[in-house]
């Protein structure tokens, strides 16, 4: 059908209209591509079979968080959440749910947690795996979009892939790290060129998706900000009131993810605090204001401190030259989007409050990208340079040699502890102490029995024969409306208890009285100790 | 009640619900098409310079009780930069004091302006309009109604563009000027920017457009070829666009603020209703008669569909208010899908935000001083409008079913006129038209 799409002033110039004569089919040129797109492709999966090799076994299930959301993830499939189906037990609003629905989409694309010894890690680390295999190719995606010379992508994928802080950090299935990719696909999205109001509102969507896995990441939202206010400061009039449209946009879509949960709390009536319920805004008030702090990185002994000392003992160089790249990144209009959220992340680093060492996650990809950066325009000017002394030897290629060169120097920095601790990520065999503890407990402890357990061994004991309702997160008795509902004589009612560093943080909240319990079994390198009630101190239920 | 029942009600409200997802969605990825992109925002201008009048214009003007708006509206016509036009304006038989008007003008401004009188009974617009077509001599036909204000330049900008596309059919834009007039009126202004500014561009990618009722240039061959308007339609326009996308006739679909000609809302909500009944119903006519599954590919037919089904669209959009309602109650007995009939209303909430921003570019475009009082109403109104216009749809297509196909005609005061009009604006459109130039 004849239709007028355009007037004459748009007529086609292109060089497709004016090209004289076709290349040949196979060139140099798309011979090079070629071998330049191989290349990437080898880089990256290299680096993700580093990353997935001994992911399974190390770090070891420490912390209590990954345990919990593969049980929220069991109990959203399984449906058999006693008050909400999102989640194990009572959901009380601490996290936005969508870090566990996306386990429990895994779940239900390869169906099926693994069964056996710590058979729910071993899924939820297969699943991480997955999630870093993308994180590289978005952050290669995004290098590309910040116009780096070849040698500076391959670099910042290596600086990445090969950090030991990324490596063990990105294996453990915290919500920050299933939250990243969207994070990443959102900012890939954001740096395009070409940029649509369709592309903008579904990098806003992305983004909210991100927020709505773990909530800290609206943090990184200066990145959005000021790729978006950019686009209209070297431009026409037309462009400026475009950009409105595109900031609405985006934050259109970055709301919808965050309005259905809003929803979801409303329609539950559980958008206020009252009593005998939840609440979203109670669980906020909690996480801002009465949650603990984690104290200041200038306190020595204070959990910030030592958060802070555990990723500097991982990967000082990402550190100490992501944060300085990334304040010599404001500098440069490129590359300024992501220098914002380095710095922002640097300053809320040094403010006291509730700093977790899952925190640093979200920016391991922006501190990469930032070195990255620098190395882009220190070898591209130094290869502009050399030009001018020895024309034609060909900028591009000197360029992306002499970041390979400075990439190389960057791995020369402490590289004998680096080398001892990928080595370590990748052969050894960490959770051993746990796989005894769980073998203990099937075979000495009968399958009915009432116990207190740790969140990490809960599902892995659920899914090896214990009954749900009789195995009980130590955390959620007094806490939890359900359960206390069940079990009204508290502590008197349980047979055994299971402790390990976890539960003793529980417990120094809210105290058992152990002198009614007795010691069956001990696992010092697991840190395992197994009690049983005195039968004097036991009510059955 | 029976898990069969619970069964049914849940697959019911989610058919719904995707229903009326598509619909809010749809409506609103067109409302932004012409700021998708760079490219969309941009491209849709007519030519600028001057080049040599190849064209000959036909300015058909059908006027019916229109004696008090006419009159200025011919004095403005006549004084049009451009040589080689000739106005026709059809008079009712039965219509004199229009006629004296029509007269009036024609003896002062004699050559230009020629009165003929139309004696079909009953009347509608595009019986007028064919026994204009009679006399008409020129290369393109054009219609502007008898209120509207007419950008001075406009010939010469359609010769050109004429000339740069050898489009058969060009639509130039028309709006509503009086934002402030009533508590709809500034929706129904924002309604006519998007659709010319927006919407028919976007149509305008697929071949068939559903043309405007005025502002439309068409050659007189094509127009002969497909034998005129329809004399039954209600909405001739859209019906001769669709007529035209089956023969494949070339559209062109431009936006210039300063080209656009200027109407306005119906002043009262009963009128607003009422015009609002008859295009639905002509649109529901349109359907009906089936041209639309003549034009040639699937995509062209889809999209002519779904323009047609209009009312359709404007009844769904409203009914995610209702289903949200169903929604709070469905949350009550525990269906956590519950939040899933919410989303077309979050699509809709959505859509309200960019109306706001459509809404400063429109009153920037138009030199129109934007109050935020202007904006609360503009917000304020966006649920009980949506009501007005299902009722409008339901109204417009129950008259097709039982057989009403009389016209409701639209009255005009001229409340768009509230400016100094003559010889100032329309210096005022030209030195617009400079600037872009210079620009």
């Amino acid at each position: 059908m004849a239709v007028v799409e355009r007037s004459f002033e748009q007529v086609d110039l292109s060089s497709d209209n004016l090209r004289l004569g076709d290349k040949p089919y196979l060139s140099v040129e798309k011979l090079r591509s070629l071998f330049k797109g191989s290349l990437v492709v080898v880089f990256i999966v290299v680096l993700a079979y580093l990353h997935a090799k001994g992911a399974l076994t190390n770090p070891n299930p420490g912390n209590d968080d990954e345990g919990t959301y593969i049980s929220q993830a069991w109990a959203l499939i399984a449906g058999t959440g006693a008050h909400h189906t999102i989640a194990a037990y009572t959901y009380w609003y601490d996290h936005p749910p969508f870090g566990w629905i996306q386990i429990g989409l895994w779940y239900w694309l390869v169906g099926g947690f693994h069964h056996g010894i710590l058979g729910s890690f071993r899924y939820v680390r297969e699943m991480t795996d997955i999630y870093f295999f993308i994180d590289l190719v978005l952050v290669y995606r995004i290098v590309g979009k910040l116009d780096f010379n070849y040698g500076s992508r391959l670099v910042t994928l290596l600086i990445f892939g090969l950090s030991p802080l990324a490596m063990s950090q990105l294996r453990i299935g915290f919500i920050d790290t299933l939250a990243l990719p969207w994070l990443l696909a959102a900012v890939a999205l954001i740096l395009d060129r070409r940029l649509s109001l369709g592309k903008v509102s579904l990098a806003g969507l992305l983004f909210g998706f991100s927020v709505v896995t773990k909530e800290t990441l609206i943090l990184a939202i200066p990145l959005f900000i000021v790729a978006l206010y950019q686009y209209a400061t070297s431009g026409a009039e037309a462009k400026s009131r475009l950009r409105r449209f595109r900031i609405a946009a985006f934050l259109v879509g970055l709301s919808i993810p965050g309005v259905v949960y809003l929803l979801y709390a409303i329609l539950r009536g559980e958008l206020l605090p009252g009593p005998n319920h939840t609440s979203l805004i109670g669980a906020i008030e909690w996480q801002l204001f009465t949650r603990g702090g984690s104290g200041s990185i200038l306190t020595a002994n204070s959990a910030a401190r030592g958060s802070l000392v555990n990723w500097i003992s991982n990967d000082w160089p990402l550190l100490a030259f992501g944060s300085i790249s990334g304040l010599l990144g404001l500098k440069s209009r490129n590359i300024r989007p992501i220098s914002a959220v380095v710095v922002l992340g640097t300053i809320t680093l040094a403010k006291p409050g509730y700093l977790p060492n899952m925190f640093v996650i979200a920016y391991l990809p922006f501190l990469a990208i930032s070195i990255g950066g620098v190395i882009s325009g220190v070898s591209r000017a130094a290869a502009t340079g050399i030009e001018r002394f020895a024309p034609q030897s060909g900028v591009r290629y000197l360029a992306s040699l002499l970041a390979l060169l400075i990439g190389f120097s960057y791995f020369t920095i402490d590289s004998s502890s680096r080398e001892a601790k990928l080595q370590a990520l990748t052969t050894s065999f960490k959770v051993s102490p746990q796989v005894l503890v769980e073998k203990w407990i099937i075979s000495h402890i009968p399958k009915d029995s009432t116990m207190l357990v740790d969140d990490n061994y809960w599902l892995d004991l659920v899914q090896n024969g214990y009954q749900r309702s009789r195995i009980v997160w130590i955390y959620k008795l007094g806490r939890d409306i359900d359960v206390d509902r069940v079990y009204t004589k508290g502590w008197h009612q349980f047979q055994y208890i299971f402790l390990t560093s976890n539960t003793n943080a529980a417990l120094a909240t809210r105290p058992i009285p152990l002198s009614n319990f007795h010691t069956i079994a001990a696992f010092p390198t697991a840190g395992v100790t197994i009690l049983e009630i005195n039968p004097s101190a036991y009510v059955a239920n | 009640m029976g898990s069969q029942m619970q069964m049914l009600l849940k697959v019911t409200l989610e058919v719904v619900t995707v229903l009326l997802l598509a619909s809010a969605g749809f409506s609103l990825y067109v409302m932004l098409h012409a700021w998708h992109s760079e490219e969309n925002n941009g491209d849709s201008t007519f030519p600028i310079y001057l080049g040599d009048e190849k064209v000959k214009f036909s300015i058909l003007i059908p006027a019916r009780h229109e004696e008090d708006v006419l009159g200025v509206t011919l004095s403005k016509i006549a004084e049009i930069t451009y040589s080689d036009f000739e106005v026709i304006v059809i008079i009712g038989h039965d219509d004199d004091r229009t006629l004296a008007v029509a007269r009036d003008s024609e003896q002062r401004f004699g050559g230009i302006i020629k009165v003929v009188i139309d004696d079909n009974w009953p009347k509608s617009k595009p019986k007028a309009l064919n026994t204009g077509l009679r006399y008409c001599t020129g290369d393109f036909i054009t219609i502007f109604d008898a209120e509207d204000d007419v950008a001075s330049s406009i010939l010469t900008r359609i010769n050109m563009t004429v000339l740069a596309t050898n489009a058969k059919i060009i639509q130039a834009p028309v709006q509503l000027m009086n934002v402030s007039s009533n508590w709809f009126s500034f929706r129904n202004c924002l309604e006519y920017y998007l659709w010319f500014r927006s919407r028919l561009k976007w149509q305008s990618g697929f071949g068939v457009v559903p043309l405007g009722g005025n502002t439309v240039f068409i050659e007189r061959n094509l127009l002969l070829e497909l034998g005129g308007w329809d004399s039954d339609a209600l909405t001739e326009d859209c019906d001769l666009g669709v007529r035209a996308g089956v023969v494949g006739a070339s559209v062109f679909v431009g936006y210039d603020s300063s080209v656009a000609t200027r109407e306005e809302t119906p002043l009262t909500l009963k009128a607003f209703a009422k015009q609002r009944s008859r295009w639905n119903q002509g649109f529901f006519q349109v359907l009906v008669k089936g041209d639309w599954m003549k034009v040639n590919g699937l995509g062209a037919k889809a999209v002519t569909f779904v323009t047609l089904i209009t009312p359709l669209i404007q009844v769904l959009n409203s009914l995610s208010f209702i289903l949200a309602i169903v929604g709070v109650v469905y949350a009550r007995l525990g269906e956590n899908q519950a939040i899933f009939l919410f989303t077309p209303l979050i699509v809709l909430f959505a859509t309200a935000v960019f109306e706001v921003l459509i809404a400063i570019e429109l009153c920037r475009d138009f030199d129109i001083n934007l109050k935020v009082r202007y904006l609360v109403v503009l917000i304020l109104s966006l649920i009980p409008y949506q009501f007005i216009l299902s009722f409008s749809a339901i109204y417009g297509v129950g008259r097709h079913v039982f057989g009403r196909k009389d016209w409701l005609k639209t009255d005009h005061t001229g409340a768009h006129r509230s400016l100094p009009l003559g010889s100032d604006t329309v210096t005022i459109q030209a030195s617009v038209v400079i600037e872009k130039k210079e620009r």
